[in-house]
Order: C-alpha cells, then sequence, then structure tokens
C-alpha cells in the first residue's frame, strides 16, 4: 500500500488570493492604515540616522533616476533603491508593529514596497491600504505556517516572511493577474533571507530594507514575464521544507479571506524588541511605587524562556540596547519610557543606565507565555511590590488607538517635517481620499527657502 | 553542535561569542595578503580557462528572453548604465548589469561546476560580480583575474563547509554561498581595506538566496546573477562604512547553521590561498546537469554499435543514485525541463549522436523520436558507481543485449576538456552572437596580464555597433 501525500497548492493558493477579488474587513482595513501611517512616520523619524544615510549614500553611487521619494528626505531615487533606503529606515528604531501571536513585524518590509509601487503606477491611498492588508495577511499566513522552529533556528522571521509579504502587496499595486502573482511570490520567496544573529547590528534594518527591495523587485520581473518554481513555498526543494522542521501549508492557505491573521497586528507602544514589552510594562506601572531608582537593590524580572534572546546585560549601541531586556527594564525606571530617545547611543552608554541595568535580575519560567512578565523590586528599605503583566501587548488598554497614535506619529515626524508636520498628519488621517503620490509627497520635508 | 547561543552580544567585550577571531575576519586578512602575490601559474591558467568557459555561455544566451526581463526591470531602476553585459550593445548600472550577467552566463546550464562542493557553478557568479566594478573601479588585468579567481575560490570553500548537507537538503550553494564570495571579490576590486572586507563579507551573508525548488525554471539561473549583485551592494555598503555582525557565518544561529544541519566553518579557511580549490573546477561537456553527462557518453558509444535504433526494446541506464534524486524526468516539457532529465540526454545522444545546444532546444525535446526513446529507459541506481560514471544496456525486439560502460565522463575531473576543446566549446557559443570575435575573446582572456588586458577583454565582448 503507497500513500501519497500531496501538500496543498500553497504558492498557488496564496497567489490567488493576493491577486483576487479580497474584500477587506473595514476592521482589518483599520489596522492596515495604522500599520502605514506608522511605518511612515517611523521611517520619517529615522530618516537622518546614520544607518538610513549610509545605506542611502551606498545606493546613490549607481546614480539612480529619481522616480521615487525616500521618506523625510529631499533625495529621490529608483523604486528598488526606495524600497530598500525606507525600509531600512523604517526598521532602525523596532517602533513599527507586531502581530504578538507570531512575533512578526512585517512593516519595514511591506510599506516600502507598496508605496515604491503605487507612486510608480500612481495609485490611491485607498489601493495601498487594501494591498497592505493582503500582503501582510500573505507574510503572517507564511510565518504561522511555518512555525516556530523557523526562527529557533535562527531565521529572522519578520524579514523572510516580510520579502513575500512585499512581493504580494506590490505585485497587487502593480496589478498582476494570479499567475504572474504566483510567480512575484516564488522570485520572493526563492530569496527569503535574513537572520535573527544579525539584528544587534547594522544589518538588522538593513535585512528588511533588503526583503522590501526584494519584494518589490520579484512583482516587477513577474510583471515582466519572468518565472520561478510553481511550488516556491510547499515544493519538495522550497520554502517549507528547508526552513522550518514541520511546516504546515494548512495554516498557510485555511480559510483566507474569512479569517485575518492582519486584524491582531498592534502598533508598538515602545521602540524595542517586542520581547521586552511586558517587562517595560510591569516597569512602568510599579515606577510610581518606588522613590527613588538610587533606593533600588534588585529587579527581579521573571519571562518566558524565549525572552533569553534578549538576555543581553551590556548594550554596547543603541541597536544592541532594543534586544537588552535589562536595558529596557532600566530606562522604564529611570525615564518612565521606553522611546526612541532611550536608545540612542549616548542613552545606553550612560553611568546611571549601565548602574541600573547591573541590578536587573532575569530568571526564566516556562509557565509564563512570551507575552508576559512578572516583576518584583527589592529596595534597600526591603519593600517588595510586584507586579504582574499578563497577555502585555495585545491587552487593549495599552494599544495605541486614534490620540495616542496620532501624537505618535507627530512627536516621530516633527523634528524632520518641521511646519509639514499638520500636512503630513493630514494626509494619513486622509489616506483613503489621497493618491499615493500625495502621501508621499506629504512625507518629505519642506524645500529649502530660495528653490 | 555548539550551545545554544544565548547572548547575542558580537563583540569581544562581552568574550561570549568571540573565543577566537571570526572565520569572516580571517578570511579578510587572508585574503590582503594573498592579493598582494601574483597568482600561481597553474591557478592563474585555471582561471583563464574558467573565465573563457563562462564567457561563451554568458554571450550565448544574452538575448534570451529571460535577460530582457531584467533589463525591463532595469529600465525604471538602473542608473547610469556605466557596467558592460558581455555580448549586448548596451550595459546596465552595476546592480542590474550583475543580475543580467549571472542569469544569462548560467542559464543554459552549460558553464561549469566544482562536484565536491555540491555542484557549485563558480564562473557565473564570479564573472557576474567582478566585471562591471572592475571596469568602473579601473582594475588592471592582473588585478581583474585574480579577483575572479578569489571570488570562486572562496564560493566553493563556503559551500565546501557546508557540504554535503547544505545541497542536499535543498539549497542551491552557487547562490547562497555567492553574495559571500562576490562582496570579497569586488571588494578586492574597490580596495577595501580588511575591516571593510570582513564587514562585506558578513553583510553578504545576510542575503543569501536560492532554493532547488527553482530548477527548471529561469529563477534558477537568476540566484547566480542575484548572488552577484548582493555581494557587489555589500561591497558599497562596507565602503561607505556599514557594518555587520562579525560572526553572522559561524555564530550558533548563524548563517552555516541555518543552511546545513552539519557545517564546518575552518574548512572554509583550512588552506585557503596554498591549496586551490579552483583547480578542480570541471567545465561542462554538455548543456545539462552534470550528472546527466556519463549517461550521454555512453549514449554516443552505444549508438554506434546498436545501429538501429527502432530495434530497442528497453535501456536499462546504471548510473549513481543522484541521477534519481536529481535528474529524473521522463517527460521534460521544454529546454529548460529538459537539462534536468538524464532520460533526455541519453534519448538525443542516441539519437543524434552528440548533445549541445540544438538537442536541447524545445523542438528537439518535444520531437516524437526522442520522446519515444526516453520512454523506454529504465533508471538502475547503482550505490557503487562514482557520480562520472555510467552504463547503458539496450536490449534487442531479438533479445539481443548490447552494453556500454563509461568509467568517467568528458569534462569530468577524471577526465577534463583540454584547452583546444574547451576553445571549440566557446567557439560554439560565442560565434552564434559575436561573428568572428572568437579568437580575438580567447586572446584577450590569456592576455590578461597586461596593465590594460580587462578593457581589451571588455572590448572584445562587446558587439561592434552598426556603422
Amino acid at each position: 500500500m503507497i500513500e501519497v501525500t500531496v501538500p496543498l497548492p500553497a504558492t498557488r493558493l496564496l497567489a490567488e488570493f493576493a491577486a483576487g477579488p479580497a474584500e477587506v474587513p473595514s476592521e482589518v482595513r483599520e489596522t492596515a492604515k495604522d500599520v502605514l501611517v506608522n511605518a511612515l512616520a517611523v521611517a520619517i523619524g529615522a530618516s537622518n540616522h546614520p544607518i538610513t544615510t549610509t545605506a542611502l549614500s551606498s545606493v546613490q553611487t549607481l546614480e539612480n533616476p529619481g522616480l521615487s521619494t525616500l521618506l523625510g528626505r529631499k533625495e529621490r531615487t529608483s523604486p528598488v533603491w526606495a524600497a530598500l533606503v525606507n525600509g531600512v529606515a523604517a526598521q532602525v528604531e523596532d517602533f513599527g508593529d507586531i502581530h504578538r501571536a507570531l512575533q512578526v513585524g512585517l512593516s519595514a518590509a511591506l510599506v516600502p514596497a507598496a508605496l515604491a509601487a503605487a507612486e510608480l503606477r500612481n495609485r490611491t491611498g485607498a489601493h495601498v491600504v487594501d494591498s497592505i492588508a493582503i500582503g501582510a495577511e500573505v507574510g503572517l499566513r507564511i510565518a504561522k505556517g511555518l512555525g516556530p522552529s523557523h526562527r529557533e533556528r535562527g531565521w529572522d522571521i519578520s524579514a523572510t516572511a516580510g520579502g513575500i509579504a512585499a512581493a504580494a502587496a506590490s505585485g497587487r499595486l502593480l496589478g498582476l493577474d494570479g499567475r504572474s502573482m504566483q510567480m512575484a511570490i516564488a522570485l520572493a520567496t526563492t530569496q527569503s533571507a535574513g537572520l535573527l544573529v544579525s539584528r544587534s547590528a547594522m544589518t538588522g534594518p538593513l535585512q528588511m530594507g533588503q526583503a522590501a527591495a526584494n519584494g518589490l523587485e520579484a512583482a516587477l520581473l513577474a510583471e515582466a514575464g519572468f518565472s520561478g518554481a510553481e511550488a516556491a513555498v510547499e515544493g519538495r526543494r522550497g520554502l517549507g521544507f528547508l526552513t522550518s522542521r514541520d511546516p504546515d501549508y494548512g495554516l498557510m492557505v485555511e480559510r483566507l479571506n474569512q479569517t485575518w491573521e492582519a486584524a491582531a497586528i498592534m502598533i508598538k507602544p515602545f521602540a524595542c524588541s517586542e520581547l521586552c514589552h511586558p517587562a517595560i510594562e510591569a516597569a512602568l506601572a510599579l515606577r510610581p511605587r518606588v522613590a527613588s531608582t538610587l533606593d533600588i537593590a534588585t529587579v527581579l524580572v521573571v519571562v518566558n524562556p524565549m525572552v533569553l534572546e534578549v538576555d543581553r546585560p551590556n548594550p554596547r549601541t543603541g541597536l544592541e540596547a532594543k534586544l537588552s531586556l535589562q536595558h529596557c527594564v532600566a530606562v522604564s525606571f529611570l525615564d518612565g519610557s521606553a522611546l526612541p530617545s532611550q536608545f540612542t547611543d549616548a542613552r545606553v552608554q550612560a553611568p546611571d543606565a549601565a548602574a541600573l541595568r547591573r541590578k536587573i535580575d532575569i530568571t526564566t519560567d516556562p509557565r509564563i507565555d512570551p507575552d508576559e512578565a512578572r516583576m518584583s523590586v527589592e529596595t534597600l528599605e526591603g519593600e517588595v511590590p510586584q507586579w504582574e503583566v499578563l497577555h502585555g501587548i495585545g491587552k487593549s488598554e495599552v494599544r495605541l488607538i486614534g490620540d495616542q497614535l496620532y501624537s505618535k506619529l507627530r512627536s516621530l515626524a516633527a523634528p524632520t517635517l518641521g511646519p509639514r508636520t499638520d500636512a503630513f498628519i493630514k494626509s494619513c488621517q486622509d489616506v483613503d481620499k489621497a493618491s499615493a503620490r500625495w502621501l508621499t509627497s506629504a512625507s518629505t520635508p519642506p524645500v529649502a527657502p530660495g528653490r | 553542535m555548539g550551545d545554544k547561543l544565548k547572548r547575542l552580544d558580537s563583540g569581544p567585550a562581552d568574550g561570549t561569542v568571540e573565543s577566537q577571531i571570526a572565520v569572516m575576519r580571517r578570511l579578510a586578512t587572508r585574503l590582503t595578503g594573498l592579493i598582494d602575490e601574483a597568482l600561481p601559474p597553474s591557478v592563474e591558467h585555471e582561471a583563464e580557462r574558467t573565465l573563457l568557459n563562462v564567457l561563451g555561455t554568458a554571450i550565448f544566451s544574452s538575448s534570451d528572453p529571460a535577460v530582457d526581463q531584467v533589463l525591463v526591470v532595469a529600465s525604471t531602476n538602473a542608473g547610469r548604465k556605466v557596467a558592460p553585459i558581455p555580448g549586448r550593445l548596451e550595459g546596465s548600472d552595476l546592480y542590474f548589469a550583475a543580475i543580467a550577467t549571472g542569469l544569462a552566463a548560467h542559464l543554459d546550464d552549460f558553464d561549469d561546476t566544482h562536484v565536491q562542493s555540491g555542484n557549485v557553478h563558480p564562473g557565473s557568479v564570479a564573472l557576474a560580480a567582478t566585471l562591471g566594478i572592475g571596469k568602473i573601479r579601473g582594475a588592471t588585468g592582473p588585478r581583474f583575474l585574480q579577483a575572479f579567481a578569489v571570488t570562486c575560490e572562496v564560493l566553493i570553500r563556503t559551500a565546501l563547509s557546508l557540504a554535503p548537507a547544505h545541497h542536499k537538503e535543498g539549497w542551491q550553494p552557487m547562490s547562497t554561498c555567492g553574495a559571500i564570495a562576490s562582496a570579497l571579490g569586488a571588494g578586492v576590486l574597490m580596495g577595501l581595506n580588511e575591516t571593510q572586507l570582513a564587514n562585506a563579507a558578513s553583510i553578504g551573508a545576510t542575503r543569501s538566496l536560492g532554493h532547488r525548488e527553482a530548477l527548471g525554471t529561469p529563477a534558477k539561473a537568476f540566484h547566480a546573477g542575484k548572488a552577484a549583485a548582493n555581494g557587489v551592494i555589500s561591497g558599497l555598503l562596507a565602503e561607505r562604512g556599514f557594518t555587520a555582525v562579525p560572526t553572522t557565518f559561524e555564530a550558533p544561529t548563524g548563517l552555516a547553521a541555518v543552511l546545513a544541519r552539519e557545517s564546518d566553518p575552518e574548512r572554509l579557511l583550512a588552506g585557503f590561498g596554498e591549496e586551490w580549490e579552483l583547480m578542480r573546477n570541471t567545465y561542462k561537456a554538455y548543456p545539462c546537469g552534470v550528472v546527466c553527462h556519463p549517461g550521454i557518453d555512453a549514449a554516443i558509444e552505444l549508438s554506434e554499435a546498436v545501429g538501429d535504433l527502432q530495434a530497442i526494446q528497453v535501456l536499462d541506464y546504471e548510473c549513481h543514485p543522484l541521477v534519481l534524486e536529481l535528474v529524473d524526468r521522463r517527460d521534460p516539457g521544454n529546454g529548460l525541463e529538459a537539462r534536468f532529465s538524464a532520460q533526455h540526454g541519453v534519448a538525443v545522444a542516441l539519437q543524434d549522436r552528440r548533445a549541445g545546444l540544438v538537442e536541447y532546444s524545445d523542438a528537439r525535446v518535444r520531437a516524437a523520436d526522442v520522446t519515444h526513446l526516453r520512454s523506454l529507459i529504465r533508471l538502475r541506481p547503482r550505490s557503487d558507481f562514482s557520480r562520472d560514471e555510467a552504463a547503458l544496456e539496450a536490449t534487442m525486439m531479438d533479445g539481443t543485449r548490447i552494453r556500454t560502460h563509461v568509467p568517467h565522463a568528458r569534462g569530468s575531473l577524471s577526465c577534463p576538456l583540454t584547452d583546444a576543446e574547451l576553445y571549440v566549446k566557446f567557439e560554439g557559443l560565442a560565434e552564434p552572437v559575436l561573428p568572428g570575435a572568437s579568437q580575438r575573446i580567447a586572446d584577450a582572456v590569456m592576455g590578461l596580464g597586461s596593465v590594460d588586458g580587462l578593457n581589451r577583454l571588455i572590448d572584445a565582448v562587446s558587439p561592434r555597433s552598426p556603422e
């Protein structure tokens, strides 16, 4: 008796969903809109960061035609490189969004690719929002089907799934049919790359920018007629078998268009790895009960063993500090926040932060989920207040909504956009009525006087 | 296996990961020492053979629709067209010229193969990574040939450090390791210092690509070009000060670990610069997967002995087990798929007594005589056979059996193409695109010892614009 199990044609089914007449539910559209405008603001905020400018100056040596907007900057470049540089900028602060259960944040790959495709073909803002929702769904389904073993092996799932999400979103904006979309997804899939180990250096943001560029390029190649493997995702030598111990293609394709993983995306309230967020919340809650941080003898944090990925007592740079639970807890007590200014190299190297980091004691408990934390503080007086954060990031009370989101956008964009910040906020609020080009134009700083 | 990486701090400050100097750093150090010296004459000669061979395949496919499709994307994305694409009148920018060149060079699967590393095709990646940047940065002939040789060598060695698990699992080592090698090759031509070279290689390690699922589609050849282009961009980033985690390659959850269940990063460095793996490169005698080659040799031999092919009842094809794993395709739909069909190679060689590009055209693949012969073939795996070994036995209608055995395929390491045979192959590839230019190109490859050797070579592989 021979049993033959044929894997579901995941590549084709995902492509048909991405190219097809999907009706995005309104709550998913709202989430996609938040993902879009948040990523724009985060990228504008990091548009002068040395990592962004180094990436930009490298690709500028190619002397590309200026068809596409660089967020927060006056220069322009070509679509593929705009996707890369904007992707780098959107990831530098690790302040985008997160799907809590899957631990995936796609926006730095997804949004820049979609934006460049939309700008190139003069699409509407509403089209961009739909495409981001659908691209996100494709990327999240890929991540869900690959499962935790993908990450455990060392892959940066946000980058590996991000390139595929970017291809789906940009392919939709280019108007690819199902067959071409399948090829776009195939070409992006065979280029899935990015490592967790690289996230603590300049290569972390670069991986997301590269995913954005690869995704857009894959869609453009497919549009031109280039082809790849029909079963790129589920084939015997495809993504699933190569990068996961137990790929589940059913999770990738079942109930597409009916249930939406994208509905569970959260906008990040803190500018660091999502693994640090529950402990930050606990620290912010305990902070008012500690008279002075100088009184702190020990902070005991209990987390899931997976959170050891961010057990990093001596970060040296802002990028490393975003992956340091000790630093995140320390600045939460010291500064009462965990925003980009808590992760500058100077803040990381400051003596008070270094001193408090040494007092953070991490233990693990597998009964605590990765999005939970338990914290107690021992002060010199011996008081021991306790705080427990359950389902930290997912809780609706910490979700950035409405005004909170827009104040985040404003604070990120204002230093770069200056007097044009109001126009930017308006274009974000009216994204459904806008054209993509209006949106990108509102994301650039004022032209210097005299020009 | 090493301990599960607990802390990701990369530098020596924490002392957690770098108990010794990172592999890419040591590679950069060895490389900077190496490029101060001339290549040993035998290595130089093998590099020239690799280069001539791959220029032939790149030129032959330079106007393939797949290359045109890449250049459509380039039309809205590429910058100044300063980099050449061999065989084409117009080049592109550094990035897109690298993609187009690598794609064309590997498209017909007729380039070269380093078998032990998991069938790496070093020439396509190395040509794409070095030609454009060599021209733009004004490389001398010897420096260009050195960078080309080094790209091949690093690529082969990186793949060897992951072999055999990596290729077997389903990756294409040519491209997964290609960006690292290309970053270093391009970096040498940019004049990067040791620190920059190490960073370029580690940046390249974050942009691996290439699943073997793409076999039989143009994406497989795209892998070669894109790996080279990724390497060039990695070099440009490192030149501007971009940095990477030094242990990106060998960290317990680094590139080597995600790409292969078993790997030996030290294998990359052992004997680097003293013992050249490039010397074990082989040049394909036939435009198809290298495991098909001994079967084709056997079929050409058998064809004469059999005479009347109509009288064959069944064909037993004894082969290395890898043939079943990689190229068992009884009914290829087109020329590209036929390149990974052991059955097609044998059938067409029986019928036509040769297996050149014509024999892998879509028309020939679909022809009735060849389709019939393919249907008679039974693959017989022989675990005692080496990869370049095959035997064919024809059972005739009257019960007569005729058998032929090929211990080493033409073009294999044990039976390499001579310089004269290689030139004949090159001429067959270059003539249709650049009529009358073959000797000039071959002379330019052999003349890379002169300072302006690279300019002469680029001139020779460019079509004369119609006056």
